[in-house]
């Protein structure tokens, strides 16, 4: 039997817009987050994945109202990240639409959670958000808060406490490596897709489709999650107009910081380039079955 | 299209809203039911399921439902199980203990043999005919041979009399029944409410195969 692998999409959210940035900085705006959503389902993704980037730094939750417009259009399995603090965090994510949750930084405060939170729902419900940075001696610690919080947790070492926890899948993300399009972290996944009993997601350092072939390959994922490869292939300026923060509580005061606009209003504005080759989902997936992988098959009828 | 009521069964675990927002997709009203005693109202059932199967079955067997949807198959009227809900329609389960089912089609719930494949299965695989029947005159018809489905589960089901496999699947050295039919019981391994078009598709077909 041909291993299968999963083709997941990374989408970043501040409110209700799609961002990207490098190393967990430096976000630009991109458009509107469903927007996207449905275009990666029509054109074949396997999953999707919303990450609430300013859940945790604000302390709330925003993502039901996204979350609810994303599931009555969209039948794919969709895993929702961001500011899960309860089971009844949980529940609210889940009614509105999602399958499954992923825990980073309440987890690391108090590890229990994510037992209880696999008792409550089932493992297969539960994904250990992983956020990792490597420092110069080479080894990587956990952070927390979408990159803003460093901690003294080996990455390694959490995951499988993780695992043993109950959590259903390891979603592994290099924040050295995120939108640099420098290929992933192949030999640390495979240590802990090796060892680990569940599904680990590649994500961080998608360059272009050889870079996820590599990391089926070499790095032995058993899925593949990219953002800025999807995002800057789909992104156009003309048709993603950025939603206005309507709902009162997306506002965090009078002046609004929607994240910076110019790749929309301008193309590829900024002081930084692009740091990938965009590739559309129907690229990835050819490039990844050519390698012997299994992959779901792109519906032509869509 | 007359819009039919799909009763939607609600025994705390599972994802509901997900496939009722599927059987609206389809155009049919999806009925979230926890009363047994509407069952018997309804165009068809569906008993999704997420989660261990003693937690389901019991909450079945207590609440009265089990009964309910045992009168409501045996009537004649289409039930369809997905993932868990299909595991429930057997005989007996082997998760954790010995569990018994609602004993709808003959056979046995098993957990994936240890083969050095991840357990459980998640993502999509393929669903390849059964050998002794065609899928044209039952709710797979018009999906492709080999077409790609989402699943999630470590166990799964072995039907006594082989006619009951619509399909079946390969994962590690396990080939497996993933759809399941006997008269108007249904039931599929994998989640068509999300697995794209083609999952929509074999809802839709379910809904309409008996009007």
């Amino acid at each position: 039997m041909k291993k299968s692998v999963r083709i997941i999409a990374k989408l970043d959210l501040k409110g209700p817009n799609l961002i990207k940035g490098l190393q967990f900085d430096g976000h630009r705006v991109l458009g509107r987050a469903e927007q996207f959503a449905e275009t990666y389902y029509n054109q074949g993704i396997d999953e999707l994945l919303y990450i609430d980037t300013v859940a945790s730094l604000y302390k709330r939750n925003s993502l039901l109202e996204i979350i609810t417009k994303t599931a009555e259009k969209i039948f794919i399995p969709l895993t929702v990240a961001g500011g899960i603090r309860s089971l009844d965090d949980i529940r609210q994510v889940l009614r509105a639409g999602a399958d499954k949750v992923a825990i980073n930084t309440y987890a690391i405060q108090r590890s229990e959670f994510l037992r209880e939170a696999a008792l409550e729902f089932g493992s297969q419900c539960i994904v250990l958000q992983l956020d990792y940075y490597q420092q110069d001696d080479g080894s990587r610690h956990v952070w927390t808060d979408y990159g803003r919080e460093p901690t003294t947790r080996c990455a390694e070492g959490w995951a499988h406490e993780a695992v043993d926890l109950g959590v259903g899948e390891i979603l592994l993300t290099s924040i050295n490596r995120d939108g640099m399009g420098s290929g992933y972290d192949t030999n640390f996944i495979r240590k802990l897709a090796t060892s680990l009993s569940v599904p680990v997601i590649a994500c961080g350092g998608a360059g272009g489709t050889e870079d996820v072939v590599s990391v089926i390959n070499q790095g032995v994922a058993d899925a593949v999650a990219a953002a800025s490869v999807f995002h800057y292939r789909y992104a156009y300026s003309h048709n993603n107009p950025t939603a206005p923060y309507s709902e009162a509580h997306l506002r965090m005061g009078k002046h609004i910081d929607t994240g910076n606009s110019d790749f929309l209003n301008h193309g590829y504005g900024g002081q930084r380039a692009i740091m990938v080759n965009p590739s559309t989902i129907g690229e990835v997936k050819k490039a990844v079955q050519q390698a012997g992988y299994g992959i779901r098959r792109i519906e032509t009828t869509l | 299209m007359n819009s039919k009521r799909i009763g939607i069964i609600d025994y705390t675990l599972g994802n509901l809203p997900n496939v009722a927002r599927a059987v609206s997709y389809s155009g049919h009203d999806p009925i979230i039911l926890s009363n047994p005693k509407n069952v018997k109202k309804m165009d068809a059932i569906i008993l999704p399921g997420v989660g261990a199967f003693s937690v389901g079955i019991q909450q079945l067997e207590s609440s009265g439902m089990a009964d309910s949807l045992r009168a409501y198959a045996l009537s004649g009227m289409p039930l369809l199980g997905i993932c868990l809900g299909m595991q429930m329609l057997m005989t007996s389960s082997e998760e954790n203990g010995y569990w018994d089912g609602l004993n709808l089609i003959p056979g046995t719930v098993r957990k994936f043999t240890d083969s050095g494949v991840k357990i459980p299965q998640i993502g999509w695989n393929t669903i390849n005919p059964a050998t002794t029947r065609s899928w044209e005159k039952t709710f797979l018809k018009g999906i492709e041979e080999q077409s790609d489905f989402y699943f999630i589960h470590s166990y799964f089901v072995k039907p006594d009399n082989e006619n009951d496999t619509l399909a079946y699947t390969q994962y590690g050295t396990d080939t497996f029944c993933s759809v399941i039919s006997r008269d108007t019981i249904m039931g599929c391994q994998f989640h068509p409410e999300k697995s794209g078009a083609i999952g929509l598709q074999i809802i839709s077909n379910f809904i309409e195969f008996f009007s």
